[in-house]
């Protein structure tokens, strides 16, 4: 690489570091892994940069990587992940308020499978698009929109939070 | 409402408490490493791939030669060769560290630890109490040196500890992690310069260290952890696989861990100060399960 391509990519990189570890911590729960992931994503990036589409297609790739390493982690062996039938009610927010928000919504991701997982922390985290969220998890439009709204209802039903008023626009993409 | 999920998932993801652990320089030196790597695999594969066009000309020319010699004599189908065995020498592990009591481990530790608790030696997890009530797992030794693996009476964290009274291997050496890491990954072994060390794994009998040139030795388990040492320099074995490798009861391997974390050569500067960080120095080599 260049040079004057490694300081784009570091001024990149620097841009985006922290907000794919956000989003790996989203898919895995881990911050640890977390950390990995995003930086194994980057070098993925580094490594893929003279090829890449930078007018908008740089954050669509990153999170393409993160996602493809967090998933590569999960299929290890020795950190093979399980969706558990857990019953539902073990998630709920306890009365006393002991348990801290965020972990339960860590924990209500990780019961998602992996696929469904990816398309609602990158819709609805990493504010993809559909399309964008389409290349990068290397899926149709219609498979996105589809696994986004069963994500969205299970987390909604593993969070306790019923749908209230749908906007027209996230009803739409959700029966189109 | 989607946005109700959206801010729950931006809550969820807060990470102001998780400072990054690895600079941005860190990514591009791994970057250019992997690049570095790939350009020197494509001339390797290519030298491989000629070299072998003439070692398998070679070797058809040298059977045509033996039949002709052999005045009639039909050839081998297909190339021949002699295939010499490898030559395994083994070497036996020090024995436990009887010239040092569990008191003298716990104090001469608990004063490497003081020293390392701000430095890389104090991993995530590991605490910062002393360590003059944990427990000597196993351990080796000689006149003047140990090592040890000391455990908390929690059980969640432990500490690797070297130490050395006099010159020469193996060198002062301190780690402090939680024990954590080793149930998340299995066959993974942490390696320093003078050896290794982990936690054997469930289901395994024997765990066997195999350097580059053949030489083999069967790690001191012990309480369920395990001690490998080495007069080698491990840093200066580069570009070849240390092989960590397990079997079952029944002698069959389970699993095998390549321990060198200069295969391949160089060891890439992820980051500092952190435990996970100094994992994964590893970090590049995975379990091999056998078919």
């Amino acid at each position: 690489m260049r040079r004057r391509d490694e300081v784009d990519f570091t001024e990149f990189a620097t841009a985006a570091v922290r907000r794919l570890r956000r989003t790996a911590y989203l898919m895995c729960g881990d911050w640890h892994r977390a950390e990995d992931a995003a930086q194994d994503a980057l070098v993925r990036v580094y490594k893929a940069w003279n090829r890449l589409d930078h007018g908008g297609g740089l954050n669509t790739y990153a999170h393409k990587a993160v996602v493809s390493v967090v998933l590569d982690q999960a299929k290890k062996p020795w950190r093979r992940e399980h969706v558990v039938d857990q019953p539902v009610e073990e998630l709920l927010a306890d009365a006393v308020g002991t348990i801290d928000d965020r972990l339960l919504v860590v924990e209500a991701l990780t019961r998602l499978p992996p696929r469904q997982r990816a398309c609602v922390v990158l819709r609805y985290y990493a504010d993809l698009s559909i399309e964008d969220t389409a290349t990068a998890l290397d899926i149709g439009a219609g498979a996105v929109k589809s696994q986004s709204s069963r994500g969205l209802a299970t987390l909604r039903h593993l969070l306790n939070r019923p749908e209230l008023d749908e906007p027209a626009n996230d009803r739409e993409e959700v029966l189109s | 409402m989607t946005t109700e999920i959206k801010d729950l998932l931006a809550d969820a993801a807060d990470d102001t408490a998780q400072p990054l652990e690895y600079s941005i320089d860190d990514v591009v030196r791994r970057g250019r490493r992997g690049q570095r790597l790939r350009r020197a695999g494509a001339v390797a594969a290519g030298a491989v791939t000629a070299g072998a066009f003439v070692t398998a000309v070679a070797i058809w020319t040298g059977g045509d030669v033996a039949r002709n010699n052999g005045g009639g004599i039909q050839p081998a189908s297909g190339p021949t060769g002699m295939v010499t065995a490898k030559q395994i020498t083994w070497v036996a592990q020090p024995p436990a560290a009887t010239n040092f009591t569990t008191a003298q481990i716990r104090a001469l530790c608990n004063a490497q630890d003081s020293s390392a608790r701000d430095g890389v030696g104090n991993k995530a997890g590991g605490g910062t109490d002393p360590v003059t009530n944990w427990s000597v797992e196993v351990s080796q030794g000689q006149a003047h040196w140990f090592r040890a693996i000391l455990l908390s009476p929690d059980r969640l964290r432990y500490t690797f500890c070297a130490y050395n009274s006099d010159k020469g291997e193996p060198h002062d050496t301190y780690n402090r992690e939680a024990t954590k890491w080793f149930a998340e990954q299995p066959y993974r072994v942490t390696t320093w310069p003078n050896g290794a060390w982990g936690k054997v794994p469930a289901g395994v009998d024997k765990i066997v260290f195999e350097l580059p040139d053949g030489t083999r030795s069967v790690a001191t388990t012990k309480n369920g952890w395990f001690l490998w040492f080495t007069r080698e320099h491990v840093n200066y074995l580069p570009n070849k696989p240390i092989w960590a490798i397990y079997y079952g009861a029944d002698g069959k391997e389970i699993a095998r861990f390549d321990s060198n974390p200069e295969n391949p050569a160089p060891k890439p500067p992820v980051c500092t100060g952190n435990a996970h960080c100094q994992l994964d120095h590893i970090e590049p080599h995975q379990p091999v399960f056998p078919k």
